[in-house]
């Protein structure tokens, strides 16, 4: 059944491609899938029709039929995320600000230690923007550059932001900094500069392109990037029959960033 | 009273234009010859003019229409690409010797000094190529271009790094 609807949203793409829906080429579309339905449901793997669904084309616009998460089995980090912070470094060009101090340095992701106080467990994790689906960094920004992607991923619109630090105080997660000083040799897929606010973009650059975030890349065993929208994605099957946590789930934020192992 | 005040005023006005037109004269035609070349080359001559033309006018708004293209839609194709135009017109990081936008030489401060107009975009962007070694995505890039009638020419490239003497 799900493959038969598979085979209907195939043929809505192919249709679409000219623009116009050419009434006489949909009814011809219609009529062989209505023939070869039933062979091509036996014979197209899910996994390449999931492919299929998750590359964009470059010059079209990102829609909320997507959208992305990540899952992290904090168990399987053997090092508790430090492979991902270096990533993430290493791919936006962070972590060597000269002139500011500990307290301004910035943060896309980081590595979290939680004890708990009876038994003494020792848990690290990475934590990023999780990406909320009701972000308090969006409602808060006075010039709408806090904002959420369609697709789900929450980013700063550096362009109009005013450096005003609301959603620095708004997020629950300490998910974003400040830059405090000029920057030279920024990477050129990842603008970044004094005065405006940063944060894990989800690595948006390589999302369009069809690829995965780098912190996912640097520890592929453990984290789960994929559509949370599609139930055939590997994270929509993952969270379906084992749950994921959310941090602060008392929120009711509807976290795109969920947790196995705390 | 007023019209002495007036006519001071103009004339102090005039010969401020005129200031201003003779320094333009003098300029305008070294400001030409400063330019870095451009890495790749159009097929034809005239797809290369149409190309300067519109850009020493408008490159402005293209680039603000893709910004928000992008930023809201997540459109990054070749077109209006600051990154491109990057690619194209400063050279990319050789040993120490990096072309930043606080040198003369950078394809964007040659014209931005001379009209004294500031330029924000490179407070965060970058203001250069990657480095060989680091840059990704090369390929990626190679085939868009194709699309835009851009083509990579050996010999220009070679050259293109250096810079008239002023």
């Amino acid at each position: 059944m799900s493959g038969k609807n598979d085979m209907h949203q195939n043929t809505d793409q192919n249709a679409g491609d000219g623009g116009n829906i050419n009434s006489y080429r949909r009814q011809f579309m219609a009529s062989v899938v209505g023939i070869s339905g039933v062979a091509a449901v036996a014979t197209i793997a899910p996994g390449i029709i999931l492919q299929q669904a998750q590359a964009k084309p470059a010059d079209e616009t990102v829609t909320n039929k997507v959208r992305w998460g990540l899952l992290i089995d904090i168990n399987k980090l053997n090092d508790g995320g430090d492979a991902c912070v270096e990533a993430c470094k290493k791919e936006h060009g962070w972590g060597d600000e000269k002139l500011s101090n500990k307290e301004q340095d910035a943060q896309w992701i980081r590595k979290v230690k939680v004890t708990e106080k009876m038994t003494g467990h020792v848990t690290n994790l990475p934590v990023m923007c999780q990406h909320c689906d009701t972000a308090p960094c969006v409602d808060v920004c006075p010039t709408g550059a806090s904002m959420k992607r369609a697709d789900g991923i929450v980013l700063v619109n550096k362009h109009i932001c005013i450096g005003c630090r609301y959603c620095m105080m708004a997020c629950p997660y300490k998910a974003r900094s400040f830059v405090h000083e000029t920057l030279i040799d920024q990477r050129p897929h990842s603008p970044r500069g004094k005065g405006v606010v940063e944060a894990c973009n989800m690595c948006v650059h390589r999302v369009d392109a069809g690829q995965k975030p780098a912190c996912v890349e640097a520890a592929p065993e453990a984290i789960l990037f994929g559509d949370l929208n599609d139930k055939e994605s590997d994270i929509s099957k993952a969270l379906k029959q084992f749950g994921g946590t959310q941090i602060r789930a008392d929120l009711g934020l509807n976290t795109g960033v969920r947790y196995w192992g705390i | 009273m007023f019209s002495k005040f007036l006519s001071v005023t103009s004339s102090l006005l005039l010969l401020v234009f005129l200031v201003g037109v003779s320094g333009c004269g003098n300029e305008s035609p070294q400001i030409e010859s400063k330019i870095t070349k451009a890495l790749k080359k159009f097929d034809t001559e005239e797809q290369n003019t149409a190309h300067k033309a519109e850009m020493r006018k408008y490159h402005m708004d293209h680039l603000k229409h893709k910004r928000d293209l992008t930023m809201y839609g997540g459109i990054r194709t070749a077109e209006d690409s600051l990154k491109g135009c990057i690619d194209c017109h400063v050279p990319a990081p050789e040993g120490d010797k990096v072309v930043r936008h606080t040198d003369p030489e950078h394809f964007c401060t040659t014209c931005h000094a001379y009209a004294s107009v500031q330029i924000d975009c490179f407070q965060c962007h970058a203001d250069h190529p990657d480095k060989p070694e680091s840059a990704t995505a090369t390929a990626n890039n190679a085939s868009m271009d194709k699309n835009l009638g851009i083509v990579a020419d050996d010999s220009t490239s070679k050259t293109s790094t250096e810079v008239t003497a002023q």
